[in-house]
């Protein structure tokens, strides 16, 4: 195998990995996510003194199982990054599509909304719109979905433009093809790998806004075990536990860089260089 | 243009809340307090006049007060400016002065295990959420080495952490800029030109290749600049420092609204100041740039 496939190969096993685990959460979870007990507050890992096999993760300040609320997190953190990119990469892309496609006063309109779009400064926006409608995980897809959809439009605009100039598209509206049939049928199939690298990039970038969110309290909203919500809540016991920040925190971090591993070699192996 | 529609924005954004005065007076006032309240703060009149109003003194500088702080916005956010603005830029050269050396190296090495080593790390910061590297930089050189204080500014030993925090957004995205421009530089003619005539590889690079991959990361560096001024709430809120994101922060939390127009409306303003200013140095760098 070539070196440069590895990377690939260890991004879409974590992403799998957790995958596999965020549909299956309530079948793995040892003891219930939620389930206080004030007698066995921060229990520590097994790994460490005074931890026990009862709790691999051990518990939180309320006394509930690290490793289960840990497994539902990956529900959540999945469930944000795929639902916000299915609909932020359908914002993006019908406005990018439409943008390349007709070029002119349309493409003008387009690039004028992702200006403003790029000039919003996200976490400010993000935070204050949860804040007025009260936070909820739809909330907060939904948030996330409506403010990340720029990357998909710039994107899908360029490579729809590149698209458009080639004979193909010509010989299509030379047989008489509708508009409509060259764009869902010529223009979109030619451009998908593209919108996928970029779907990786989103996801990454919402799963770790959620958490940015959540850890500011204006996210994912408990007693759900958002990862960044766990870090922001283990946050003033960090000192003594440093292990209640660290374990979400790696997760987190993992997932992430397993989700651009991805991304990455997914751009090298479909040939959809969008770096430049 | 753009501006215009931000502000139309963030004005709608704070107004879209529902009953602010309930907000304030609590959710047991009565309703003459409340009445006293919305026509105090000049919420009874219809929302456009309320806009026109608002965007007409925003442009003279004056953003109302703060329901909570009760004193002048402007002068709030003049007082806690500086400190981000000061981070902002300490952060975007801690960048450069890391993204540019390794973006260097990995293109030099292209395809080696160097470049995959550079780029799987690039990749890895790209993946650690800013805050929590924060706490864990908290963890390692204030608490346990005691190096750096916990939190606060108070001298510049103070600015160290959330300078790096704030600088590892924009390394990633810079370091995969300055890799590919050079691998393109030294691909080029000119450089095999260069290399014909014999010149020293230090001089081939420094001279010839980086001057023009330099240019790119230059112009993204103000761009990236507004990006980490927006990321500026989840870094201050971690170290507790008093910057204009702890003051968003806050007010958000608290529904001090005149506080969070301006705020967003400010940062905004910045941002496309900035993309500005890159087009510009963008220019200035490279002429074939010019009156396109």
């Amino acid at each position: 195998m070539r070196t440069r496939q590895i990377p690939l190969l260890v991004g879409a096993v974590i992403v799998g990995v957790t995958a596999l685990v965020a549909l299956a959460a309530p079948l793995l979870v040892p003891h219930d996510p939620f389930a206080q007990n004030l007698a066995q507050r921060y229990i520590s890992p097994a790994w460490m003194a005074g931890g026990s096999s009862e709790h691999w993760f051990g518990t939180d300040g309320l006394g509930r199982d690290y490793l289960s609320r840990l497994i539902l997190g990956a529900r959540i953190s999945m469930l944000i990054g795929v639902a916000t990119i299915i609909l932020s990469g359908t914002i993006g892309t019908v406005l990018g599509v439409l943008g390349g496609y007709f070029g002119g006063k349309v493409d003008a309109f387009v690039m004028f909304i992702v200006s403003c779009r790029l000039a919003i400064p996200l976490i400010l926006v993000a935070l204050t719109v949860v804040f007025m409608v009260g936070s909820s995980l739809t909330v907060v897809v939904l948030t996330i979905g409506l403010l990340l959809w720029e990357r998909f439009a710039v994107v899908s605009r360029a490579v729809t433009r590149q698209v458009c100039g080639l004979d193909y598209v010509a010989a299509a509206w030379a047989a008489g093809c509708s508009r409509l049939w060259i764009i869902t049928r010529e223009v979109l199939p030619n451009i998908v790998h593209h919108l996928v690298v970029i779907a990786t990039v989103d996801m990454a970038i919402a799963i770790l806004l959620e958490a940015s969110l959540s850890f500011l309290g204006l996210g994912v909203p408990p007693p759900l075990p958002s990862w960044g919500l766990m870090i922001a809540e283990g946050k003033d016991y960090m000192y003594f536990k440093p292990w209640v920040i660290e374990i979400p925190g790696i997760a987190l971090a993992v997932l992430v860089l397993g989700i651009n591993l991805l991304g990455d070699g997914l751009r090298d192996s479909l040939g959809a260089n969008t770096d430049r | 243009m753009v501006c215009l529609t931000v502000l139309i924005l963030s004005f709608g954004l704070s107004r879209a809340s529902g009953n602010l005065a309930i907000s304030i007076a609590g959710a047991d006032a009565s309703a003459e307090d409340i009445a006293k309240i919305n026509h105090e703060l000049g919420l009874d009149r219809p929302l456009p006049v309320q806009f026109v109003d608002w965007a007409n003194r925003a442009a003279h500088g004056d953003f109302g007060e703060s329901f909570l702080f009760h004193e002048k916005v402007s002068s709030l956010i003049e007082e806690h400016l500086p400190v981000t603005i000061t981070l902002g830029l300490i952060a975007i050269a801690v960048a450069v002065v890391v993204a540019v050396p390794f973006g260097i190296l990995a293109a030099l090495y292209e395809g080696t295990y160097i470049d995959v080593a550079v780029g799987v790390v690039a990749l890895a910061g790209q993946a650690i959420p800013s805050f929590w590297l924060g706490l864990m930089l908290i963890l390692w050189f204030g608490v346990g080495l005691q190096w750096l204080p916990i939190a606060g500014l108070d001298d510049w030993t103070g600015y160290i952490l959330p300078s790096i925090v704030l600088a590892f957004v924009a390394i990633p995205v810079m370091l995969r800029m300055t890799r590919s421009g050079m691998v393109d530089a030294m691909r080029s003619d000119y450089v095999r030109t260069a290399r014909a005539k014999g010149l020293a590889r230090i001089s081939i690079v420094a001279k010839h290749a980086l001057r023009n991959a330099a240019m790119p990361v230059v112009a993204v560096s103000a761009v990236q600049l507004g990006f980490i001024l927006g990321g500026s709430v989840v870094t201050e809120v971690v170290f507790n420092i008093r910057g204009v994101g702890y003051l968003a922060w806050e007010s958000i939390g608290k529904g001090d609204f005149p506080v969070i127009q301006a705020v967003v409306l400010l940062f905004s303003i910045i941002f496309v100041g900035l993309t500005l200013l890159s087009d510009l140095v963008g220019a200035a760098l490279d002429p074939r740039l010019r009156g396109r």
